[in-house]
């Protein structure tokens, strides 16, 4: 089954680079000037890169990183804007309208001049990456939780809940986190592939991890001097695409999942 | 004074629509009152403000003039929370889609009640079989259910806060025929079991007629007429009130207008004069107040 | 049947729904007839297949999803069901068709004016106006000019209803299926609906087929009438003789089932009525629900067995006709 395929190549990905530091085989950030490009083999799995360090250990360190601060960023923002979410789309009003308002002005910038902002305040660095894009894509789930809020709070599921004694917190909570859930997931989905992305482009662009630390992006765009080997290129580009495709597609199975328990 | 069960005094309720500054007055000057394990029947079509009335009497819409009061304290308290409790038209809304049975049942007995897991299951066991409804439905979501078995749910819903009070709006009216006679027979156990005191809001005078001891007839917003023995029915004087029941009988009515409740704006006509085929100078110029015709019998009509 | 041929008569009409390869039955085959200026009335819960039934007589069901079988004669002219090329001289010309829910019925960026002018068609627009505004005065409507001004949603549900069956008495049909066309009206209103129904049957000669779940609405209004359980017709006859004497147990229990005005306590059936699809086993679908339901009940189908009188009952236990609901009922 197409989704149990991708639960395993997830897992497996997430698992290798969560363990890098039991499994790689070497230091990723070691050196070794006499095997530059080296093949395939048993001692390099992946071979080697321009300064002679281990492919495959640079690979699954890189991947902590990215996969890390990307996991980071979208639960953050995740979190922060499906709260301001749900309480704008509950109070309504005032505080509804200028959040929403806010939020439009924010919008309104784009993600790489926001980032270069902080960037230029805090200094280059995966920190202020990680600042930067917490800043713009919160608004993208408040948003979204706001309108499935919105929409939740004309049932009378809710004026029912009421009656029975709950209050406003535990209506939010029970019955209209639980509702708008399935709805936010492949939202997540979507939004964790295209974090992960950007974190990869923007230390592309130089702006995220320093070197000599091993990041994804960082390693395509060293790759992308070397085009003889195309090596370092194709091994980090690969996890890109497979850690992006298969959380994309758990994410909609997930919901899908959700929704027909309960129909 | 003696103070009653549940005491409606001049309760007004007003919606306004912003994008076109107009008002409709949904619930005029209600005034009454029910004795405990006494069944009130409110009757009238749709729109004329019975589920207004409903939401007030439960608490969770505040009356812009007037008082509700249980017991001689106010709906709106707190402590009288657990005491009114609510069974709703549409079951399939008035239930949160993504939660089981047993997780319905138990969000009332969380607030009210401090039990623990193993009791609140034992509970909903037994809440479920209650209203005809075996244990093992505690599993199952709302969508697995049919429209009678949910709305079954939602009335044990109602009934595990223990509620001294029970308002059902319109809980039979999307129901199949066979259906509704097993809810009507449930209901009508559940009261005399629990001495229940029930206020059933509906359009179906037969359905009224079955279940509830007293009669209220609500026309626009306003109570027309008020009757204390339900099994008197042929004692209805006002001239909506007998058209409702000439549906019945299949003797049809003179009138034939048909005509919207007049906005409140228009002052002070009675609300009926539109539609009434007596109506005069009279009717379009006061409306007539909601007096005492005989015991237990209140009508607002000039002419009766 | 010479001389008393109905106006409309359908024969072996069933409805089939495709779904994964397999064919499930909605409507097994009905026979049914409307009386020239007669009015017909169907009752069933939901999902018994009343509704596909019509749907299917108007030709709505053509290819797709659905598959209809069987015929239907309109005036002693076979409809052409599977056409839809050829359904055109019937719909809304010989038959038409009015539904539960008026809303819906309208396009909500049209005025109802606009409406009747895109429904007559083929003349100057003074004429069809003329024709629109002749049409709807009938209706009792009040003002048909202000009506025909207001767009859908600023009509109450009552007046939307007497605009929709004017709007389906343009083409002059002789035939009108009205599916549930009070179900969502308060009594007073729904009252009023049946009058202007009544009335367009007596002075126009139009025939209906009224279809409800409401005992009350049929038996005011029809001569005829079918009981309908889980896609089969299970009893039908005159309609005075149904109501006074009804024989199938679920038409027994579903007279029972109303409180007309009492408190003692009814007698109801048991469960509910199955979904599509739900019964599959053989024998009697009410078997399941039927108080006096014994062996034979849940090996067959029972076919048609005559009361006289033109009262035909679908069931089995002749020593049962008449009873249910433990031992209540009429």
């Amino acid at each position: 089954m197409k989704f149990r395929m991708y639960l395993l190549l997830l897992s497996i990905l997430v698992l290798a680079c969560l363990f890098a530091p039991v499994l790689a085989p070497c230091d990723p950030n070691l050196a070794e000037p006499t095997a530059k490009f080296a093949e395939i083999s048993r001692e390099h799995l992946l071979g080697t890169d321009y300064l002679g360090r281990d492919l495959f250990s640079r690979v699954l360190w890189g991947g902590r990183n990215t996969m890390g601060y990307a996991a980071l960023v979208a639960a953050a923002s995740a979190f922060l804007g499906v709260c301001l979410g749900m309480l704008s789309g509950f109070a309504g009003g005032l505080f509804d309208e200028c959040l929403m308002k806010g939020s439009d002005v924010l919008r309104s910038f784009p993600g790489v001049v926001v980032v270069l902002i902080v960037v230029s305040v805090r200094g280059v660095g995966i920190g202020s990456i990680c600042v930067a894009m917490l800043l713009t894509r919160w608004i993208w789930y408040a948003r979204m939780a706001r309108n499935l809020t919105r929409a939740e709070m004309g049932r009378t599921s809710i004026l029912a809940s009421r009656i029975c004694g709950s209050g406003w917190l535990k209506i939010l909570r029970r019955h209209v986190f639980t509702a708008i859930l399935p709805e936010l997931l492949p939202v997540f989905s979507i939004d964790f592939g295209s974090t992960l992305l950007a974190i990869s482009g923007y230390s592309f662009l130089g702006l995220g991890i320093l070197p000599p630390e091993a990041e994804w992006g960082m390693m395509i765009s060293d790759g992308r001097n070397y085009m003889e080997h195309p090596g370092m290129m194709f091994w980090p580009g690969l996890c890109v695409v497979l850690i992006v495709v298969s959380v994309n597609f758990l994410g909609d199975k997930l919901r899908d999942g959700l929704e027909e328990r309960r129909s | 004074m003696d103070v009653s069960f549940l005491e409606l005094q001049e309760v007004c309720k007003c919606y306004r629509s912003r994008r076109k500054g107009s008002r409709t007055e949904a619930v005029q000057g209600v005034s009454l009152s029910l004795e405990r394990g006494r069944c009130l029947g409110v009757v009238g079509e749709s729109g004329c403000g019975k589920s207004t009335l409903c939401r007030m009497i439960a608490g969770i819409e505040k009356p812009d003039s007037g008082g509700i009061w249980l017991e001689g304290s106010s709906v709106r308290e707190k402590k009288n929370r657990q005491k009114i409790q609510m069974v709703f038209q549409n079951s399939l809304d008035a239930v949160n889609l993504h939660l089981n049975a047993g997780r319905i049942l138990s969000e009332p007995l969380e607030n009210f009640f401090s039990m623990g897991r193993e009791q609140r299951r034992r509970e909903t066991g037994r809440l479920l079989e209650l209203v005809g409804l075996s244990g093992e439905d505690a599993g199952k979501f709302p969508r697995q259910f049919s429209g009678g078995q949910l709305q079954r749910v939602c009335i044990a819903r109602a009934l595990a806060a223990k509620p001294e009070l029970l308002l059902l709006d319109e809980p039979l009216s999307s129901l199949d025929v066979s259906v509704q006679a097993q809810l009507l027979n449930l209901l009508a156990d559940l009261k005399r079991e629990f001495g229940l005191t029930c206020l059933l809001v509906s359009h179906d005078l037969e359905a009224v007629y079955y279940l509830a001891d007293e009669l209220a007839v609500m026309y626009g917003g306003v109570l027309v007429e008020t009757l204390s023995d339900i099994t008197a029915l042929d004692r209805l004087r006002h001239p909506y009130a007998r058209r409702l029941l000439s549906v019945h009988d299949g003797k049809a009515g003179v009138e034939r207008t048909e005509g919207n409740p007049l906005p409140g704006e228009a002052g002070r006509a009675c609300v009926y004069a539109g539609r009434c085929a007596k109506a005069d100078g009279l009717c379009f110029s006061e409306r007539p107040g909601l007096f005492g015709r005989e015991a237990g019998h209140r009508v607002a009509c000039h002419y009766i | 049947m010479s001389g008393m041929e109905p106006l409309f008569a359908a024969k072996g009409l069933s409805v089939s729904l495709r779904e994964r390869g397999r064919l499930l039955p909605v409507v097994f085959p009905a026979d049914f007839a409307v009386k020239a200026g007669g009015c017909t009335g169907m009752i069933g819960e939901s999902g018994c297949g009343k509704s596909v039934l019509c749907r299917a007589v108007l030709g709505l069901l053509a290819g797709g999803r659905w598959q209809v079988e069987g015929e239907a004669f309109l005036g002693g002219e076979r409809i052409p069901l599977e056409n839809d090329r050829g359904m055109d001289g019937f719909r809304g010309r010989r038959m038409s068709m009015i539904v539960q829910d008026p809303l819906s019925a309208f396009d909500p960026r049209m005025t109802i004016g606009a409406h009747f002018l895109e429904g007559i068609g083929r003349k100057g627009r003074k004429e069809r106006y003329r024709e629109a505004v002749s049409v709807l005065s009938r209706m009792a409507l009040g003002d048909p000019e202000d009506v025909m001004r207001r767009y859908a949603f600023e009509l109450s549900g009552g007046m939307l209803q007497r605009a929709l069956i004017g709007l389906s008495l343009l083409g002059r049909p002789e035939f009108l299926i009205a599916d549930e066309p009070t179900t969502a009206l308060d009594c007073t209103v729904q009252e009023e609906i049946l009058r202007l129904l009544s009335e367009l049957r007596g002075d126009d000669g139009l025939s209906l087929l009224l279809i409800s779940h409401d005992l009350s609405v049929i038996s005011r209004m029809a001569d005829t009438v079918y009981v309908m359980y889980a896609g089969r017709i299970v009893e039908c006859g005159p309609m005075e003789e149904v109501r006074r004497f009804p024989l199938h147990p679920y038409t027994v229990g579903l007279f029972a089932s109303r409180p007309a005005f009492s408190k003692e306590r009814l007698s109801v059936m048991e469960g509910r009525p199955p979904v599509l699809g739900e019964f599959s086993g053989p024998g009697c679908a009410f078997a399941p629900r039927c108080p006096g339901a014994g062996e034979v009940c849940r090996l067959e189908v029972p076919p048609f067995e005559s009361a006289g009188g033109g009262h035909l009952v679908r069931c089995g236990r002749k020593e049962a006709w008449g009873a249910c609901g433990g031992g209540g009922g009429f």
